[in-house]
Order: structure tokens, then C-alpha cells, then sequence
């Protein structure tokens, strides 16, 4: 177990098991960036805690044959972070990433290098002003896996998009990309959700679902069916629609929803 | 004593009307069975009374206890004592049973506390038959046809409401879970001074939970009323037979 906390552009790692390897550098062409490396050797969980205006590039390598979780909760006002993930071969990475968000404009890359590398990547947002998520993922080697979940919330004047590309080069096969993203928009701003597929190759499956939109009718009626109000209902299903396994999270929907 | 009244209801979806004139008169201590052939109006009712915002109410009105309850959101309805028993229940990605329920009983009771009210539901749970396990697992996601209207009783019990209605609350269920959710019904119909109305396609349901009266709808309006006899009667002639308004 790792956990890593960056405020300010400041970063601190507080705890460690000593299967990762992190190092910091200056960014040589912006100075103003801070570049975060984390190698990550053998099978462990990182938790990384981001407060306050950052701006950030991260590396994460996930080495041959390891499984590694990263548990990611963003509560901030501005940031810009860039992530690039690299999975070896037989690797997996699990990414639960959940955003508070003012504004932010953040880019994740991930790299399937290695054969039989998988990604599962879990990421959950309440959006309180513009949010752009870009997520590219490539599967540079053949059976490799991407499962991307993106869930967001606008509220207040929030705004909110995905845009998500998953590409598959030729002569690269067997391999398995999925999308889902959904956004639920409590106010009238416009939403975006840009889900590509660039799939060169014949031997791959490949799928994607999305919605943006209000909660349905039914299930309003439903809840209402049994007393609770309209305004609880759509609190209990926003609840619903984000609730995680981690407590933290959890409590940061219910400061909002509870 | 409470009274549920419809007078000259007329409602319509898109433009096209689904009950015509529709009248009926519930009382406690009364169970009403309404039968019929599909698309006639039999689910269109209860969601009516429930407040269905996917209904337009042309004409008529509904009073429980002589108020006015077309003026009121669902959820009001709700709170008044009104309980439906859907048919195809939502499932909800995300939200407990017990969150869900804890939320709608204590919407409620003024005077609601946790312990009590987690003794009550799993007493239900095994009331039901049901694995106490699912008190914790997303409402209705993932659950059986069965499962589904078990859930809905557990609700019912839990909410404790003066008016049910049961919308084809037999769908779903194997023999055996039927003779069960019919036995749990009745014994909570007999402790409480409640109502029933329901809503069937089949006679089985009709052995577990015995209707005072019986009435056939026929393009979106009773076209036939009696006790429980004219369930047999419908079992030998079908719904066909009473059409033209004439037969006894």
C-alpha cells in the first residue's frame, strides 16, 4: 500500500511498501510543470490524494506479470495533469479515479505494450464549472484489454466532456475495447460525450455505450411511488449513479447529496 | 375507515383515451378485483391513482377520504397511504434496498429510528423467504421475476399503507412463492384496516387472495360487476362472452 498526496504542486509520498519506485523531475522545456514518475514493480495499490491548483505530468509503468490498483480522488480548484500509463506484458492496472471539479482539462494516455495487458479504468466526476476528460487509449500489442467507465455529474454551472478514443493498429489481434460513458446533467449546460473507435483490424471486439441526459421518468415514479420526494429521489438515485467502494468517495457524494 | 372514490374518469395517453367514464368505489375491509384482456386499461388505472405523470386526466376526479387526490404529486399520494405493486418494478444501479427504504419509511415517520427498522426488515426478508444478504444489494438489480414482486411486498410491508393495489403481483412467481406472497398479503390485509385492489389475468391468485367483488373492463370501462363467482364464469367463457354488455 502507497499513498501518494500532491497540493500545490507539492508531492509527498507518505507511505510506501516499497514496490514502487517514484522520482520527481523538473519538466526541461516548462519549469512550471512538475513530473511525477512511478514505476510500479511488483503487485500493490497506490492511493493518490490531489488538492488544490496543480499542474502536473505523471508516468506510471506497471511492470511484466504485475497487478496494481490506483485509487485517484481530485478534490481542487484548477488543474491540468497529464498521465501516461504504461502496462508491460500481463499486466494489470485498475484506475478508480473520482474528481471534484472546478475546471480542469486533463489528458490520460495509456500504452497496452505488452501482450495480454489490461486496463480497467473507473472514473467518476461531479462537474461544477467547463471539465474536459481526454482519454486515448492504444493497444500497441496483440490480446490486449481496455474496459473505460467515465460517470459524470454537472451540477450548478457545470459542463462536462468525454472524449474518448481507443485505437487498434493493424495486424494487432485479439484484442477487447470497451467504452461506456455516461453524464447525468442536473442543469440545462451542454454536455459532450466523444467516444472513437479506430480499430484497424479485423480480429478485435470492439464496443461502446453512451448517455447524456436526466434520470429516467420511471425510475423517478418508482421512488416517489413510495413517499420520497422528487428532489429525494433524484438525490438517492445521484447517490446510486456514483456510489463507490471507497468511503471517501462516498463521503464526498454525501456532502452533496446526503 | 378510508374510501377511495373514482367518478366519470376519463384518461388518455397521446391523444387516444384508455378509460371512458370509469367509476368504482373502494372501501377498507373490501378487496376489488379488476380483470380483463391485455391494452384495455387494467395497469392504466393504478398508475392513474398513483399519479402517473404519463397519463392525462381529461375529465373526473379521484378522492381518498374525500380529498381531492389529482391535485397531488405521487409522492403525496404515497404518504397518504397509496401503495402500487408495479408490475415491472425499476431497478436501480447504485441504491441499497435499505437505503432506499430507509429513505422512503422515514419520509413517513416523523419519529423514525434505525434500530427498529432493521429488525422489521429482515424480519420480512424472512418473511419472504428472501436472503437477508439482498437488504444490501442494488433495488431490484439483478433479481429474479420472483424476486421482483417479493420485493415489492417487503416494500408494502414496510411502508404499511392503508391502499394497495397489486398489479399483476402473480407474474414471476413459481407456485410455491405464490401461495406465499398471497398468505403474506392477507395476513398484513387482515392486521391493518386496509383496501386491495387488484389486478390479475389468472383465477390462482384469486385462490390465496379472495375478492369481494369482481369487475371486467372492456375498452376502458367496467362493463361488468359481481362477487366472486364471476371469476369461474370468466375461467368457462372467456372475456368475449361478456363484451356486448348483456350476459349474466
Amino acid at each position: 500500500m502507497n499513498k501518494i498526496v500532491v497540493k500545490n504542486d507539492q508531492i509527498e509520498l507518505l507511505e510506501t511498501d516499497d514496490l514502487i519506485v517514484v522520482s520527481l523531475a523538473g519538466d526541461e522545456l516548462n519549469q512550471a510543470v512538475t513530473n511525477l514518475n512511478i514505476k510500479i514493480k511488483q503487485n500493490t495499490t497506490i492511493d493518490i490524494d490531489y488538492d488544490n491548483n496543480t499542474k502536473l505530468n505523471v508516468k506510471i509503468e506497471v511492470l511484466e506479470n504485475v497487478e496494481a490498483v490506483i485509487n485517484e480522488i481530485k478534490k481542487e480548484e484548477n488543474t491540468k495533469v497529464q498521465n501516461k500509463y504504461y502496462l508491460e506484458k500481463n499486466s494489470t492496472l485498475t484506475i478508480n479515479k473520482f474528481c471534484d471539479s472546478l475546471k480542469t482539462n486533463e489528458l490520460d494516455i495509456i500504452c497496452l505494450k505488452g501482450e495480454k495487458a489490461s486496463i480497467n479504468y473507473n472514473f467518476k466526476v461531479i462537474s461544477k464549472d467547463t471539465n474536459i476528460y481526454n482519454i486515448m487509449v492504444y493497444h500497441f500489442n496483440h490480446n490486449t484489454n481496455s474496459n473505460i467507465i467515465n460517470k459524470g455529474v454537472s451540477i450548478l454551472n457545470g459542463d462536462l466532456t468525454f472524449n474518448v478514443t481507443s485505437i487498434v493498429y493493424k495486424g494487432i489481434k485479439g484484442c477487447n475495447v470497451s467504452q461506456n460513458n455516461r453524464i447525468i446533467n442536473t442543469n440545462d449546460n451542454l454536455s459532450r460525450i466523444n467516444p472513437v473507435l479506430l480499430i484497424d483490424e479485423e480480429d478485435v471486439s470492439a464496443n461502446h455505450s453512451a448517455y447524456i441526459g436526466k434520470f429516467k421518468e420511471d425510475d423517478i415514479f418508482y421512488l416517489q411511488s413510495r413517499g420520497i420526494t422528487k428532489e429525494d429521489a433524484i438525490n438517492l438515485l445521484i447517490r446510486g449513479f456514483l456510489h463507490d467502494n471507497n468511503e471517501e468517495v462516498n463521503k464526498i457524494i454525501d456532502e452533496y447529496w446526503g | 375507515m378510508h374510501t377511495l372514490k373514482i367518478e366519470h374518469l376519463d384518461v388518455s395517453i397521446n391523444d387516444k383515451k384508455i378509460l371512458k367514464d370509469f367509476n368504482l368505489t373502494i372501501n377498507s375491509g373490501e378487496i376489488h378485483a379488476i380483470m380483463g384482456p391485455n391494452g384495455i386499461g387494467k395497469s392504466t388505472l393504478t398508475k392513474v391513482i398513483m399519479g402517473s405523470s404519463d397519463y392525462k386526466v381529461e375529465k373526473g376526479k379521484i378522492t381518498y377520504d374525500n380529498k381531492d387526490i389529482l391535485s397531488l404529486k405521487t409522492d403525496e399520494r404515497a404518504r397518504m397511504g397509496l401503495f402500487l405493486a408495479m408490475q415491472s418494478p425499476s431497478e436501480i444501479e447504485g441504491v441499497s434496498n435499505a437505503d432506499f427504504l430507509k429513505t422512503a419509511v422515514s419520509s413517513k415517520e416523523d419519529n423514525f429510528k434505525l434500530l427498529p427498522f432493521i429488525k422489521e426488515l429482515e424480519a420480512n426478508y424472512n418473511n419472504l423467504n428472501m436472503d437477508k444478504q439482498m437488504i444490501h444489494r442494488s433495488l431490484n438489480v439483478g433479481y429474479s421475476g420472483g424476486e421482483k414482486k417479493k420485493n415489492e411486498i417487503i416494500q408494502l410491508k414496510m411502508l404499511k399503507p392503508s391502499f394497495i393495489m397489486l398489479d399483476e403481483i402473480d407474474s414471476g412467481l413459481d407456485v410455491d412463492s405464490l401461495k406465499l406472497v398471497g398468505e403474506q398479503i392477507m395476513d398484513y390485509y387482515k392486521k391493518n384496516d386496509s383496501a386491495i385492489l387488484l389486478i390479475t389475468h389468472y383465477q390462482r391468485l384469486l385462490d390465496y387472495i379472495k375478492p369481494d367483488y369482481v369487475h371486467i373492463i372492456s375498452e376502458g370501462t367496467v362493463i361488468k360487476s359481481g362477487d366472486s363467482t364471476l371469476v369461474q364464469l370468466i375461467e368457462e367463457k372467456g372475456y368475449d362472452y361478456f363484451k356486448d354488455g348483456t350476459n349474466e
